[in-house]
């Protein structure tokens, strides 16, 4: 190839056949341009260059039909961009093997500059016609010095210019193209079949089939519509046999439950391990969909199938004879869904390795019992009490880690029985009816009492604060660690509760809420309280961590108490929030370094968080 | 001559590698090479059509991963999931079409997941435009196809 000695074209003789061009004498005496000029003219390709240019229109001969008619070159062998001989493989537009190439020595550098920044694209004609020369057309020597500086400037991009990579990703096989698709939702696996001819029936071999609809990019009823008809024409075209992941996330819609049949019987013809149907619905809707209590209900094909790894309903119904069993189900799921414990049972009885359950926006039952050995983790979201009991007994004698979360309505009290696994408990839901938190604090934290890693929401404090006035003891623990999540301004008064009500914690953990809540406390109250000789700080706290450090402007407060009272105190960790940028926060942490330490082994580490 | 436990990795160019066999079995397909027939164990293993310096890198990451396998307190998963970007960010193009060709022919599914994860990270958000001058990917579609395909799936584009 040319590409690699352009000095080829410097060492020949200036032709004799610039002579041709009437133009190049008339304009000889405008100033010569710079590389430095043509290397910025370049990119990008000026769209004024066109035949019809006004640069080039005081020239009688069209700049491209300049050469076959020249005097110097023979005719037939001349170069002219048009010429199908014009091609980067092809052996004429070497220099050395054609001499008459020098009566278009400008023309030719330009394509030639064109063909160095893109060697393996289209050279087509288009291309290189857009290429704009700002070159004026001079004497000889004006010539020879012109051609240096090009020589300069093809140097300088030669250098610059990274040779783009052929299209190597269409060459690899169709299977780790279909694997890569398989990254993708359907939405970007459908849309690379614009890319190439290749490309266009790729995305129908996918094994994963995720459809995720946006509310907040596509609004509005119609588009959800659009969004339906894409899944059914999609799934039309689909020709893998066996699926892995069948995923549709979408906003309610009134005929989901028509449009589910189908869903699911795709899923089960192709054997698919994970079926994911989540239906966004709003409060109206929701309460709707609980009265008129209009619902899927699961067909029996379903209700057997030992294929499926990880199931998530919503808007089901079990039918009351249905058998289930579900062989391999390591994880079930089921959102806005009303159960019985008749239910519960088959399903537990029929998953024999579910580790995992989840139950979002359900009703209609009043006692869990988690009888099934195999599950792990059990999470438990937005609960709807209905009837005379207001109730919720829970039994689950292996479960390790549970998580209740959500709002809980019409619920008095949670009783939590045969927790001896348990390791870890999140609780982080609200009461619709806060009436009720009294007995919901003291219903939880007695029988939560033995359980490791507690998380507590803000609300709990608050209710201890309370009961604490009033006289009402709490619940006394054993604990050794707890975890505040979302702690306020206003809950400092928790925090002492909690001191004082788990004697011997030793590990705390606090993070901070982002919101802006009501100021009711300010830090003075607080201090006296802390002061007091508090058990636990006296004796046993040795470590505590703040999370997401930085968000609430009180922390320091915190950190500064703990720090003064902690007689054993050995660790505080702070986490700061990545997202706080606040230079006062940056002055706080400073300060924070100049504490003085109740403990003489106090030290203090600082984290990165989110 | 690889030692009792090591085995000898051939590159198509003729570079040989001593790794462990533990790393060397990352690969379903090494390891059902030495599972099958012994000798292979004792003498070199030809891999075809991968190059030293890919080998090498196949290498690098399965050393990472074995090792985390085998001793998780020593290399945690975070420090698995910090190696694997760092992994994954230093390959231009052409290494990582190698990488994928390479890990889909010795099997070694976490290291393809990882780069076939990387590719469509590089997809995603991006109009078509944009992927094709990403890739180097040629537009054979004549306009009016194009049309055609953006008409029949308005969702999508």
């Amino acid at each position: 190839m040319s590409m690699d000695k352009p000095q080829d074209f410097s060492s020949r003789s200036p032709s004799p056949t610039r002579s041709h061009h009437p133009s190049s004498d008339s304009v000889s005496r405008s100033p010569r341009p710079s590389p430095r000029h043509y290397a910025l003219s370049y990119s990008p390709p000026s769209p004024s260059y066109s035949p019809k240019s006004p640069r080039y229109s005081a020239s009688p001969i069209p700049p491209y039909h300049r050469s076959p008619s020249s005097p110097g070159s023979p005719p037939g062998q001349s170069y002219s961009p048009s010429s199908p001989t014009y091609s980067p493989t092809s052996p004429s537009y070497s220099p050395s093997t054609s001499p008459t190439i020098a009566a278009a020595d400008d023309d030719f550098y330009g394509d030639y500059i064109n063909y160095l920044s893109d060697p393996f694209n289209s050279f087509s004609r288009k291309r290189s016609t857009s290429f704009y020369c700002p070159f004026s057309l001079g004497t000889n020597s004006q010539i020879i010095r012109k051609r240096r500086t090009l020589r300069r400037a093809v140097d300088s991009i030669v250098q610059k210019v990274e040779v783009p990579l052929p299209d190597c990703i269409s060459s690899l096989p169709d299977s780790i193209l279909i694997h890569i698709l398989s990254f993708l939702t359907m939405e970007e696996a459908v849309a690379t079949g614009v890319l190439s001819k290749r490309w266009k029936y790729l995305w129908t071999n996918t094994p994963n089939l995720v459809y995720n609809y946006d509310e907040n990019k596509n609004y509005g009823r119609r588009h959800l519509g659009e969004f339906i008809e894409f899944v059914k024409e999609t799934l039309a075209l689909h020709t893998c046999l066996k699926i892995k992941n069948f995923v549709v996330n979408l906003s309610y819609h009134p005929l989901c439950c028509k449009y589910f049949d189908l869903w699911v019987r795709f899923a089960v013809k192709n054997q698919a391990e994970e079926l994911v149907l989540v239906v966004v619905m709003n409060e109206l809707e929701h309460k709707w969909r609980w009265r008129n209590d209009l619902r899927y209900i699961l067909p029996q094909n379903l209700c057997e199938n030992s294929f499926l790894r990880k199931l998530e309903l919503s808007m089901c119904k079990f039918q009351p004879s249905s058998l289930i069993s579900w062989n391999s189900l390591t994880s079930l799921t089921l959102r806005y869904v009303k159960l019985d414990g008749n239910i519960i049972e088959k399903i537990l009885s029929g998953s024999p390795q579910l580790e995992y359950l989840e139950l979002c926006n359900f009703c209609g039952v009043h006692r869990l019992n988690i009888t099934n050995g195999s599950v792990r983790k059990l999470v438990l979201r937005d609960y709807y009490a209905n009837g005379e009991d207001s109730t919720l007994n829970i039994s689950c004698p292996n479960v390790r880690s549970i998580e209740i979360s959500g709002c809980f309505r019409r619920t008095k009290r949670c009783l939590l029985t045969d927790t001896d696994s348990l390791v870890e408990a999140t609780l982080d839901f609200t009461l619709h009816e806060t009436d009720n938190g009294r007995n919901m604090v003291q219903s939880l934290l007695e029988s939560l009492g033995k359980v490791e890693n507690l998380s507590l929401p803000t609300w709990f404090l608050q209710v201890l604060v309370k009961m604490q006035e009033e006289g009402v003891l709490c619940p006394s623990s054993t604990r050794k660690s707890v975890m505040l999540t979302g702690m306020g301004r206003e809950d400092l008064n928790g925090i002492v509760t909690i001191l004082e009500s788990f004697p011997i914690l030793e590990a705390l953990t606090i993070t901070t809420t982002t919101s802006d809540k009501p100021k009711n406390l300010t830090w003075t109250e607080s201090y006296p309280k802390l002061r007091g000789s508090l058990n636990c700080l006296q004796q046993h706290l040795k470590t505590v961590k703040v999370m997401n450090y930085g968000k609430e402007v009180h922390e320091s407060g915190i950190v500064k108490c703990l720090f003064e009272n902690g007689k054993k105190l050995e660790k505080m960790i702070i986490e700061v929030s990545k997202t706080v940028q606040r230079p006062e926060t940056f002055q706080q942490i400073k300060e924070l370094l100049s504490i003085p330490r109740a403990s003489s082994s106090a030290i203090i580490l600082f984290s990165e968080g989110q | 001559m690889a030692s009792k436990g090591n085995l000898t990795l051939k590159s198509c160019n003729g570079k040989e590698f001593i790794v462990e066999e533990k790393v060397a079995v990352m690969s379903t397909t090494i390891k059902n090479m030495v599972d099958v027939d012994d000798s292979f164990a004792q003498g070199v293993i030809p891999i075809i059509g991968v190059d030293g310096k890919i080998l090498a890198k196949l290498i690098e990451y399965c050393k990472e991963h074995a090792e985390a396998d085998e001793d998780e307190e020593v290399k945690s998963e975070e420090y698995l999931k910090k190696f694997d970007e760092k992994f994954v960010d230093e390959l231009n193009l052409n290494d990582l079409y190698d990488l994928l060709k390479a890990s889909n022919y010795l099997e070694i599914t976490k290291l393809l997941n990882l780069l076939c994860q990387k590719v469509a990270s590089m997809i995603k958000g991006k109009k078509p435009e944009e992927i094709r001058r990403i890739f180097n990917i040629k537009n054979d579609f004549t306009p009016e196809e194009e049309e055609e395909i953006n008409r029949q799936n308005p969702w999508a584009f």
